[in-house]
């Protein structure tokens, strides 16, 4: 260690580390531009400089070592001239004007300027006459602001070790950018925009920026867009690594049913991911999966929170997957707790209405074991008529119950016959019961609940399905390879259809349609649809299926409050879900109507963190089982980076998969699991990059801001 | 803190203009010095700065203001309890559909006023939330040269100069002589077609600002010098900036720019009859009457543009926020841009430096009554 | 010498007491005994880099991968060696990049395995490096093969004639032909005739050059020229070398063209003197020299130029100037049709007008006028048209 003053003030530093980071690091300010915590010192912009006792003129702080007995001085006249003349040479090739600028307010530049004090006038000034490059997907490139700091061509070659920026020159003009000024996907860019990160002007900048979201949700998107933040590029580099126990770990922090959901996850995640703009996202959903599928458990069977017997106790009404998670929580917080699920088995919606096509029954059973291994019991086959009733044996209450009433929509024929409502249908298929349908289908509907109607029709042996929505094609809310692989199936797809009515006396006999010309929702969500004059038309069937959605099972005799479309009121969808009796919670399906498996798992969690508190605890369900580790920022080079492909899982032939429930995707294959995972940007990586010093951060003694 | 004096901004002004002093004499960037030691001196008093936390609320309690609403910089929600709240937050300036639904005007397209990220009304909504009266908000105007950003400053200072100024139709619509007045300039823009002039002028003009400087200079663009024109001209051609037309004929200048063709000739022609008399449209001075001859021909295009929105907020004279009954809002206060309206659209330019002197002075009277509010 | 052990070749050269030639100052001994610290502190495997300094715009010295090749690589050889380094590289400039080409040097140069690299040397790249001038290889490779204390060597080029080598106590005014100039450049600054006067040694030309500016050329154009090339130069990283460099051309040129203002002085010497410890190699430290050399020893030429536009030279500013008599011309266009520079302006019936920044005093228009309108004088202008005027329409 080295004993050192600086401007009087003595400090103890480690030996030979950089002046100027001794200084930041202990409360002094000294101004300064290409210095970077995280980079190595270039010493070019000339800000730093300091006097030291016994050595003449002046030196860069940034690139002097720390030795024991050094007396510095970092605020005489000949600095300060030499400072401000620094900052006036460096200003000659800047614009002039702040206003006009996007970094406005978030330059580094501006608050040095604030800071040492302008001085323009004396000098030439110029433009630098550079065109704003926005061709680049996710990077934008404006020299004319560039102040050479040099801060992105030292990220890019030696803290990611791409080396795609370079120092270039035009007429005399340096720059920075690639080499003969290909475009970023050319020149094997990987962007994982570190470049943007430390760039102290509005020169490279995201293209996709949003001021009123936090900035941890617009760099890393995907861990926003998921309900329950889990740690996407976290694991995904664990996967790339072949380091898949570490993954699974990762993502059993937020989520206790990985594989379910690594099979038939919404992925609201890859709808966001940033390198969809290079081409196709990631294929997150195919990654979990296989993480989950290759995890031996090593690092959180046995392991994670459990904490000790609180002697309270819990019911969870409802197995599916929002009670699951919260019943496992909640016993993980040390409540005692109990499930009560109506149907045969837990699992909800996952085993009632998702078809075993796509989720196989002894994965869900599987995952269902491990959270009665963790201590929960669950009751099967029990029906809850009074939930109050509940409070006299348990201290709290959550209603979980999903949403598995169908909604009939009131038309002529509604009630004929042959007309089926989709969880009926859904979970008599899942039980292998009798479901009534006849030979020709027709589904109204066109979401994925829709579809799982029709594949699974079609797996029973119908001969002829149809599928009707009110919505055009690209607006239709299930995902497209649900609508693509059912229409290999034979299935035919009737997108913009009204339905006008049911047909048939006796029994139904079909459906009467007419064509949608325009379809909108008015500001009171009153949907406002114009029909095509003249295209009446008709299909034969003789089974109807509503596909328009669910409804929680409950009745106001159950003594809690209803709200919208039946759904249990509580006081705030996610701050506070507690219902209109104490002590009774809801969350789940049953309070904001069908959404997905991901979003219940996520307002299970919510809700045991919330019970926990009304029980007395600190409310917080979080655990770490994955090696707390920083990444390693030096990504390499990878030749065609922008150009890689989604890789696509295996999935049967529409001849082989249509008539039987065997699961027909088997994810992506071990071969190409590492190139999927390597096509990650790593927009994580950007949030480990130290944030700048700036002069307001440091204490008034010294000429800051306020502590 | 000092001023370098109080100046004129172009000759037929008032000396109103109070430059701060710097450490170099007049030049850009001297208002930081003031920012800098007001900041000092305010954390001096002891005032606690709270920044990335952007306020959200008035919260209000029997009609008082009770305290402020924020959100901190990791999304966190922040109750500051307060007797007295100021809301000084500079207008809407980045906020594209308050501008057009306020003002009909399209940022972007009829409209370039300075646009600095963050400033998007979020003072005037909470005070209209909190029941203060709801006042038009407007951009005090002062027209600007469609695509700054991408020219050089030599060729903005060029088509800056008072030679031709004609609207879409190819006529002129203004004595160009006012041209420094950039209120008048952006008041008469705004009642042409597209709400857009072409500023024009031609080699033999270009080759004589080149030899001698320009004209017209003021203390924010002192810099007479221009020799670089032609390289910022074939500079912007290179990028393909669209902004700046070069043309070999009058005709193919029109075309190009999208002016009346026939009409621009015409003008021409008789313009530059009036250069060898006097100016028979507008009795220009005959110092600033250049013929437009010799080819190349170039031209530029100007309109309204601001330095963001004033007004929104009813204030009295002592800068408490009022209702649509002009009765102060208990603990309410507004100062600055959100509570400028005393301009309409037209910036008083005959006594320049008044918008920053309102927010300047509204914002010591504001902080004065409110100082007297709490101590009651 | 291959004979000799690592340390064994360090004490002979501390014996031969070697001075790096150039910018760079110091013991070749103290140099690698640097370098060798560096290499230990951070690993490296540390390497010979072989140049010419970074603000050598001449490259003049050059000559010697002709005249002197085998000494230039032999030395590095020797000072690889000392170093204990297997690294070797030579680094020519870009306006020298033709030398890549040269298939005798190609094959000296892998036969020493000493690899070759267009481009200034970035002083940042390697820190356990050692720097060489190709002189004080040429000096190494000397003092070993005479197993004698070294000799200084000198080389220098008049006027861009023959690299020749001379005694340190040679005179310039005995190398070179003086004349009736004004100007000398020696090295990288400008002197006063009189210094022609010094020895070799005493003018510290480090890049070679002996440069006597003929009495008809300009020092503030050949000032601002040494800028323009050091701007070419320069990688652009620092900023005082890659912004204080066109500051200081910028003002030359305005200067040179009679936009000079008397603040450009001071400014100069601010910025150059500044420059002069402000950059890390000895361009940015160096380039400014000429600047600052020019202005100062020459001021009276700079105050000429700013506040009187009077070029002693006579290249800057002619003493007389044509112009064209508004009251006398009739718009013919004769002599726009002769000028050979197209500098005058008119049309048909319009009075014509010369740029008199364009007019190369040729006297042509003069000749072509039949009306007597255009005028050469060394005297005042009368007023004349700034704008184009009809004939007959000019009132002063």
């Amino acid at each position: 260690m080295a004993v050192i003053t600086i401007d009087g003030k003595c400090l103890t530093v480690p030996d030979n580390k950089n002046i100027l980071q001794c200084a930041l690091d202990n409360g002094i300010y000294i101004p300064h531009l290409c210095h970077h915590k995280d980079l190595n010192p270039l010493g070019s912009c000339r800000l730093c400089i300091v006097e030291v006792e016994g050595r003449e003129g002046v030196t860069p702080s940034c690139m002097l070592e720390a030795e024991d007995g050094m007396v510095v001085h970092t605020k005489t006249p000949e600095v300060e001239r030499l400072r401000i003349l620094a900052l006036e040479l460096l200003l000659t090739g800047h614009p002039e004007d702040c206003s006009t600028c996007p970094k406005y307010g978030n330059c580094e530049l501006q608050q040095l300027i604030q800071y040492v004090g302008p001085k323009t006038g004396r000098m030439k000034m110029r433009t630098k006459g550079f065109k704003t490059q926005e061709e680049n997907p996710l990077i934008i490139h404006d020299m004319n602001r560039c102040v050479l700091c040099g801060r992105c061509v030292r990220a890019c070659n030696e803290l990611r070790g791409v080396k795609v920026l370079q120092y270039q020159k035009k007429d005399m003009e340096t720059y920075v950018g690639t080499v003969h000024d290909r475009l970023l996907k050319d020149a094997d860019c990987r962007f994982c925009q570190a470049c943007v990160e430390v760039c102290p002007t509005g020169t490279i900048r995201d293209k996709l920026a949003d001021a009123n979201k936090k900035k941890e949700d617009v760099v890393v998107p995907c861990r926003h867009a998921c309900p329950a933040h889990t740690d996407i590029p976290r694991y995904i580099r664990y996967v790339k690594e072949g380091k898949y126990d570490e993954a699974a770990a990762v993502i059993r922090e937020k989520l206790p049913i990985p594989k379910s959901l690594g099979y038939i996850c919404t992925h609201a995640c890859e709808l966001e991911c940033k390198r969809k703009e290079l081409g196709e996202p990631m294929s997150i959903r195919n990654i979990k999966r296989y993480a989950a599928e290759h995890d031996s458990g090593s690092l959180w069977k046995g392991k994670g929170k459990q904490l000790p017997d609180t002697g309270k106790k819990v019911c969870v009404v409802g197995g599916g997957p929002c009670g699951l998670s919260a019943a496992y929580y909640l016993r993980k917080q040390g409540h005692a707790v109990t499930i009560k699920e109506e149907l045969p088995t837990a699992g909800g919606m996952m085993a009632y209405g998702i078809p075993a096509y796509r989720l196989p029954r002894d994965i869900i059973a599987e995952e269902v074991q491990l959270i009665e291994e963790q201590g929960v019991r669950i009751e099967t086959g029990t029906k809850v008529e009074k939930p109050v009733e509940l409070l006299k044996e348990y201290d709290a209450v959550l209603m979980a119950i999903g949403g598995h009433n169908g909604v009939r929509l009131p038309m002529e024929g509604s009630s004929l016959p042959g007309v089926i409502l989709n969880a009926d249908f859904l979970r008599n298929a899942s039980m292998g019961k009798e479901t009534g349908m006849g030979e020709r289908i027709i589904v109204l509907g066109g979401g994925n609940v829709a579809f799982d109607c029709a594949r699974t029709a079609k797996r029973l042996g119908a001969k002829e399905i149809h599928l009707a929505c009110l919505e055009a094609r690209e607006v239709m809310t299930a995902d497209d390879e649900e609508i693509l692989q059912a229409q290999e199936e034979g299935i035919f797809v009737h997108p913009a259809q009204t339905f006008e009515r049911i047909t048939g006396e006796e029994h139904v006999t079909g459906v009467d349609f007419m064509n949608v010309e325009s379809f909108t929702f008015d500001e009171n969500r009153r949907a406002i649809i114009q029909k095509e004059e003249g295209s009446e038309h008709h299909i034969d069937g003789d089974t109807v299926i509503f596909a328009v959605g669910q409804r929680p099972d409950i009745t106001p005799e159950a003594g809690l409050e209803l709200g919208r479309a039946n759904s249990i009121a509580v006081k705030d969808m996610e701050k506070d879900k507690s219902t209109s009796v104490e002590g009774i919670f809801a969350a789940g399906d049953a309070i904001y109507g069908t959404k997905s498996v991901v979003m219940a798992v996520e307002s299970g969690r919510e809700a045991a963190s919330q019970i926990d508190r009304y029980l007395g605890g600190d409310g917080d369900i979080s655990e770490v089982l994955a090696p707390v580790e920083t990444a390693n920022s030096y990504i390499g080079e990878c030749k065609g980076f922008a150009y890689l492909e989604r890789k696509e899982p295996l999935v049967d032939a529409p001849e082989e998969r249509s008539d039987n429930f065997r699961l027909y995707d088997h994810g992506i294959c071990e071969q190409d699991i590492c190139a999927e995972a390597g096509r990650c940007l790593q927009c994580d990586l950007r949030l480990q990059i130290s944030a700048p010093s700036l002069w307001g951060d440091f204490t008034k003694a010294t000429g800051g801001a306020e502590e | 803190m000092e001023f370098e004096g109080a100046f004129r901004y172009f000759p037929k002004s008032e000396a109103t203009w109070h430059i701060v002093k710097s450490d170099h004499g007049i030049g850009p960037r001297a208002a930081s010095f003031m920012n800098k030691a007001l900041y000092a001196r305010a954390q001096e008093l002891g005032v606690r700065f709270l920044v990335e936390t952007p306020g959200k609320k008035i919260l209000m309690e029997e009609g008082k203001v009770a305290g402020v609403l924020a959100t901190d910089k990791d999304g966190e929600e922040v109750k500051i309890s307060c007797k007295a709240a100021i809301i000084c937050t500079g207008g809407a300036g980045a906020n594209k559909e308050l501008i057009k639904e306020e003002t009909g005007y399209i940022h972007g397209v009829d409209m370039f006023n300075f646009a600095i990220p963050g400033i998007m009304g979020d003072g005037l909504k909470m005070a209209w939330e909190a029941g203060v009266d709801k006042l038009p908000v407007r951009i005090e105007q002062a027209a600007v040269l469609v695509g700054t950003e991408e020219l050089a400053g030599s060729v903005c200072n060029v088509f800056s100069q008072p030679n031709l100024l004609v609207n879409r139709n190819g006529k002129r619509f203004m004595n160009e002589d006012q041209m420094q007045n950039t209120t008048f300039m952006s008041n008469a823009l705004s009642h042409q077609k597209d709400r857009t002039g072409f500023s024009i002028v031609d080699s033999s003009i270009v080759k004589y600002y080149m030899r001698n400087g320009v004209d017209n200079v003021s203390l924010v663009h002192p810099d007479a010098d221009v020799s670089d024109f032609a390289e910022g001209v074939k500079t912007a051609q290179e990028n393909g900036v669209g902004n700046l037309i070069v043309a070999d004929t009058i005709e193919e200048l029109a075309e190009k720019a999208g002016i009346n063709v026939e009409n621009l000739v015409a003008t021409v022609e008789d313009y530059n009859d009036y250069c060898e008399s006097v100016d028979e449209e507008f009795f220009k001075d005959r110092r600033y009457m250049r013929p437009i001859e010799k080819a190349p021909f170039y031209c530029a295009r100007f309109c309204p543009g601001g330095y963001g929105t004033v007004g929104g907020i009813r204030i009295n004279e002592n800068c408490e926020a009022c209702d649509k009954d002009f009765e102060p809002i208990p603990g309410l206060y507004a100062a600055g841009a959100d509570a400028c309206n005393i301009y309409e659209d037209s910036y008083m330019f005959l006594l320049p430096g008044n918008s920053m002197g309102f927010a300047v002075n509204t914002g010591r009277i504001a902080g004065m009554t409110a100082a007297e509010y709490v101590q009651e | 010498m291959r004979n000799l052990s690592r340390e064994e070749l360090l004490d002979k050269i501390e014996e031969c007491g070697i001075q790096e030639y150039g910018l760079c100052s110091g013991s070749l001994r103290g140099r690698i005994g640097e370098a060798a610290a560096k290499m230990e502190k951070t690993g490296g495997q540390g390497a010979i880099v072989c140049a010419l300094n970074n603000a050598d715009l001449d490259g003049i010295l050059l000559d010697l991968l002709k005249d002197e090749p085998e000494k230039v690589m032999n030395g590095i050889d020797i000072a690889a060696l000392a170093l204990g380094a297997e690294k070797k590289t030579l680094h020519i400039p870009e306006y020298a990049q033709h030398l890549a080409d040269d298939a005798v040097l190609t094959e000296m140069l892998g036969q020493h395995q000493i690899s070759l690299e267009v481009g200034i040397v970035d002083v940042r790249a390697d820190a356990a490096c050692l720097l060489l001038h190709l002189v004080t290889a040429v000096e190494l490779a000397e003092a070993f093969a005479q197993d004698a204390a070294a000799k200084a060597c000198y080389y220098v080029s008049v006027n861009g004639k023959k690299l020749q080598r001379v005694e340190g106590s040679a005179r310039i005014a005995e190398l070179a032909d003086i004349g009736d100039a004004k100007v000398l450049r020696l090295g990288y600054a400008y002197y006063p005739a009189e210094a022609a006067q010094l020895t070799v040694a005493e003018a510290r030309i480090e890049n070679g050059v002996i440069a006597v500016l003929p009495s008809g050329e300009c020092i503030v154009r050949d000032a601002q020229e040494q800028m323009t090339a050091s701007r070419k130069q320069s990688c652009g990283k620092c900023v005082f070398c890659r912004e204080g460099l066109l500051q200081l051309q910028f003002m030359q040129k305005e200067i040179a063209e009679g936009r000079g203002k008397m603040d450009y002085l001071d400014l100069t010497e601010e910025i150059g003197s500044a420059m002069t410890f402000s950059g890390m190699c000895t361009l940015g430290q160096t380039a400014p020299k000429l600047a600052l050399s020019a202005v100062s020893s020459f001021r009276e030429e700079y105050e000429g130029h700013i506040r009187k536009k009077k070029c002693s030279a006579g290249a800057c500013f002619s003493a007389e100037t044509y112009y064209i008599d508004p009251k006398l011309c009739t718009g013919c266009g004769d002599c726009s049709d002769v000028c050979p520079q197209d500098c005058i302006e008119g049309k048909a019936k319009y009075i014509h007008m010369i740029d008199t920044v364009d007019c190369g005093r040729c006297g042509k228009c003069l000749e072509a006028c039949g009306d007597g309108a255009v005028v050469c004088t060394e005297g005042k202008l009368p007023k004349l048209p700034n704008r184009l005027t009809k004939v007959g329409k000019f009132r002063r």
